[in-house]
């Protein structure tokens, strides 16, 4: 059997169920081994060590009742710092919020009553805003693929790519206003999942930009995010965007066939955007999913050039009315970055903020049309690998571009539409560095996303390669 | 009558719920400016009959 660290959710899971393993060494693994690295990666903001030891053994003691567990009974999960733990300050990654939350969040509370336990609270850029992951309060997190440079975890929940990709933690929940789950996915060579618009509860999690949050799962493989969301996924009177839509069983969905799917390549936009590295391997990722018996075709979203403009319109204006009463407080004890973007937004007029709406039909018009020719769209997750962390430029095909632009470009567009986009590694750059691919698909349609997701994963090795870290 | 830009400008700033610290001055004006020509961007759509997707409902 591997290390306990390097053990999924699913294969943890069972084995717990089965007794072959005990939650107490599972949690006490992830423990020793956030003990020796996390002080370099970073990941974590809190550790609830005593909490977890209670919990695992509670969980030990209710399988030796002969009760029945439930679907992650005794397995760790970390979660990104926006997240409600009763009686733990909520801290957005900042300084300051330091009241302790009154209650669990709705996720937090379905991962408990699924048996998960929850090892600690993870590192992002502050407040989720900004897709490097920088986050000065607590040193931003290392990604673990280069062990030699400082290199960017993609943002905002840095922490949970990190903390997963580096073994802390076999699963963790990130948050996704513009690409915040798939963006450190990608750059840390894991599987993230942005769910439908409406499909998993932000009851209790901080909120960034109302119309364009969603919270989801971050895991090592495909069918571990699948498990996970099961769990999360579902209505919940806390939250009124959340659908009333049942949940299909995607860990059941997995094993369907793909054969005859039609695959829809987003180039316009999308791969052309992307360094050419990057586009060659997700080429050969089409290129694999067309043997595996999918018909890929190319695909264009007409109004795609202006997504930036009307993301920039529509979180500008929510995140200022998010946190204009916090600004009022706290100014000047934000990271300058996030403070200089909030601020922005107060200048925007009313009909920015609406025509940004409005152009968001568009795009979202444009991804049904798609939709009508072909299940899923296929695209990279990010343009380029994890860039170093000095620096607010990057070269793409030998151009410089703003990096945070950059980072966001192929993303944002899915959090306007709503559409679920998970992003799964499709190789690695000649420097080493993990590269993400995005699967989209039809409202509501998880299982047919992930299920593709499951195939191409399956069909290759790249979920299986390690970061060379501890 | 017509009202200068200028005028507008301070009106606008005086609207601003907060004012924008002394360092962050450039950056602000920076994103701002580029916020702008961005948003100006969607003034080439045909929006006519497209209405903003508002979550509001009676019941």
């Amino acid at each position: 059997m591997p290390e306990l660290h390097w053990l999924s959710v699913t294969d943890l899971a069972r084995e717990i169920r089965a007794k072959a393993v005990s939650p107490v060494e599972v949690v006490e693994a992830h423990l020793a081994r956030i003990e020796a690295l996390d002080g370099e990666l970073k990941a974590f903001i809190c550790l609830f060590a005593d909490r977890a030891l209670e919990a695992a053994k509670a969980a030990e003691a209710a399988l030796a009742k002969g009760e029945a567990p439930g679907p992650l009974h005794g397995v760790p999960v970390g979660l990104k710092d926006l997240y409600d733990v009763q009686g733990v300050p909520t801290t957005g990654g900042s300084s300051f919020l330091d009241r302790p939350a009154a209650e669990d969040s709705t996720v937090t509370r379905r991962l408990r009553e699924a048996g998960a336990i929850v090892l600690g609270k993870l590192n992002l850029h502050e407040f989720a805003f900004g897709p490097e992951g920088l986050n000065a309060t607590y040193g931003t997190a290392w990604n673990p693929w280069d062990p030699t440079t400082h290199r960017l975890p993609g943002g905002s929940s840095s922490g949970s790519g990190v903390a997963v990709a580096a073994g802390l933690c076999p699963a963790a929940l990130g948050s996704d206003t513009g690409g915040s789950i798939r963006i450190p996915a990608a750059l840390c060579g894991i599987v993230g999942v942005k769910p439908t618009y409406g499909r998993v509860s932000r009851a209790g999690v901080l909120p960034l930009a109302w119309s364009l949050d969603h919270a989801g799962p971050m895991a090592r493989t495909v069918a571990d995010a699948a498990l996970l969301l099961r769990v999360l996924a579902g209505y919940d009177p806390r939250d009124p965007t959340t659908s009333a839509l049942p949940v299909a069983d995607y860990s059941a969905a997995l094993d369907g066939p793909v054969r005859g799917l039609r695959v829809g390549l987003l180039r316009e936009y999308f791969l052309e955007a992307a360094e050419r590295e990057i586009q060659g391997l997700v080429e050969a990722a089409a290129g694999a999913l067309a043997g595996l018996g999918c018909a890929v075709e190319e695909v264009r979203l007409p109004h795609a050039t202006y997504t930036a403009a009307a993301a920039y319109a529509v979180i500008t204006a929510e995140a200022m009315a998010v946190h204009e009463p916090l600004l009022r407080r706290h100014a000047a004890e934000y990271a300058p970055d996030v403070r200089q973007r909030l601020l922005t937004g107060q200048f925007l007029l009313a009909t920015h903020y609406l025509k940004g709406q409005r152009a968001r039909q568009l795009l979202r018009r444009d991804v049904e049309e798609a939709f009508e020719r072909v299940d899923c769209l296929l695209a990279p997750t990010v343009p380029i690998a994890a860039p170093p962390l000095e620096g607010g430029r990057v070269t793409v095909n030998g151009e410089s571009r703003d990096r945070r632009g950059t980072l966001l470009r192929l993303t944002r567009g899915f959090n306007l539409t709503g559409h679920p986009a998970v992003s799964v590694p499709c190789g690695f750059t000649a420097a080493g560095l993990p590269v993400g691919m995005q699967l989209v698909g039809r409202p509501f349609d998880e299982a047919t996303v992930l299920r593709l997701a499951h195939a191409y994963e399956q069909a290759t090795e790249w979920h299986r390669r390690r970061p060379p870290v501890g | 009558m017509a009202v200068e830009p200028e005028t507008l400008r301070r009106v606008a700033g005086e609207l601003a719920a907060l004012p924008v610290p002394e360092e962050d001055l450039a950056s602000v004006q920076q994103q701002v400016e580029r916020g702008v020509e961005a948003v100006r961007a969607l003034d080439e759509l045909d929006l006519t009959g497209v209405e903003p997707p508002l979550a509001y409902r009676v019941v």
